[in-house]
């Protein structure tokens, strides 16, 4: 129970500035403190400087804007993702053929491309926000946008094995957390060339998702109304909020490094 | 005004002087009041103190003892000092004439 106790120590001191670990646990190890007490004294100081941290607007900030909207759209996006991919996969393996959407090959293959490099950079660069926003409160905040995005619709689908299909994008949100919480802001070509992409696979998805929207008219005889592109667009352009959060702060940065080189 | 509690850290930190550090610290506020002190209150506590200019810590040296971790130092500064005589002088103008012993 005591090893036990202090392994969790270690683990929960991790959520301390370096600096601070080093003390308490060197004041721990001299007071000869059991596994419970430690437990008790570290998880006690854990839960006060995380209050201290939320006390602060940046972490509301992307509870808010990150878990509650860019990840809730990111689930659904990455849902719809997840069902198409495996809709294929069922299809060619029982029956060795291409799903018909009435698009060729080649058309699926390209939408489904995109919307992947998409998810991925999505994904990214709401990590990459997340951990420059949270800082030491991105383990809550973190964990919390990765179960909204990847696990929240599956689970409530029903659906949970298809989670397994969003390791990627988990991977890249984890990723993005990581640089965020170290480099708090990119560099401002870095963000530039990032943004541009994004905004590049943005505009390439809303046209060729336009593509299943001419076949079911097609299909419909006239009867389904196709979704104007701008109705399509909106929630892509929704979920890539942080990417434009990044470059303006980003160019923020680089404003006042040349105001200051300036002077 | 201090509070109760940071004019305890600060008296413990004074009277340990060079020695003042985290562990020091909470095992001399043990020995004064017979109450636990957590490590919470007490990190906290200096933070808090710090910011407001009362005291300066740094990070010691590592002992084996500690198991190569390094402490975190504490020193009261002077304006520590002026916050603790006058939270000291408060206590006893409040105190004079009253016995706790026969009531």
């Amino acid at each position: 129970m005591s090893q036990f106790c202090w392994w969790f120590v270690g683990i929960l001191s991790r959520g301390l500035e370096p600096d601070e670990r080093d003390a308490v646990r060197g004041d721990l190890a001299e007071s000869g403190a059991s596994g419970t007490q430690a437990f008790r004294d570290v998880i006690g100081l854990v839960v006060r400087r995380q209050v201290e941290l939320w006390k602060d607007w940046h972490p509301w900030l992307a509870l808010a804007g990150l878990v509650g909207v860019a990840g809730v759209l990111l689930s659904e996006i990455a849902f719809q993702f997840d069902g198409e991919i495996l809709l294929q996969v069922r299809t060619y393996w029982r029956h060795g053929v291409h799903f018909g959407t009435g698009l060729s090959v080649g058309e699926d293959a390209v939408y489904l491309v995109l919307l992947f490099l998409a998810l991925f950079s999505w994904s990214w660069a709401g990590g990459f926000l997340l951990g420059a926003l949270s800082g030491r409160a991105t383990w809550i905040a973190g964990t919390l946008f990765c179960l909204v995005s990847f696990l929240g619709n599956t689970a409530l689908r029903g659906a949970l094995s298809m989670s397994v299909l969003m390791i990627p994008f988990l991977l890249a949100a984890i990723w993005g957390m990581k640089r965020g919480y170290r480099m708090r802001a990119l560099q401002f070509r870095q963000a530039l060339l990032f943004a541009a992409s994004v905004a590049i696979l943005t505009s390439l998805l809303t046209w060729t998702s336009g593509w299943y929207e001419t076949v079911r008219q097609v299909w419909s005889e006239g009867a389904w109304q196709p979704i104007p592109w701008p109705r399509r667009l909106l929630p892509l352009a929704t979920v890539s909020w942080p990417v434009a959060y990044l470059l303006a702060t980003s160019s923020r940065r680089c404003w006042y490094e040349y105001k200051g080189e300036q002077r | 005004m201090l509070g109760e509690f940071e004019y305890l850290l600060l008296t413990a930190a004074a009277r340990l002087g060079d020695d003042a550090y985290g562990a020091a610290i909470r095992e001399a506020i043990e020995a004064a009041t017979g109450r636990r002190c957590s490590i919470g209150a007490l990190y906290t506590t200096l933070d808090r103190l710090e910011k407001k200019g009362l005291l300066k810590t740094w990070m010691g040296e590592a002992t084996s003892q500690r198991g190569g971790r390094a402490k975190r130092m504490v020193r009261v500064t002077a304006k520590g000092v002026q916050a603790s005589t006058a939270f000291y002088n408060a206590v006893t103008r409040v105190s004079r004439g009253v016995s706790w012993e026969a009531s």
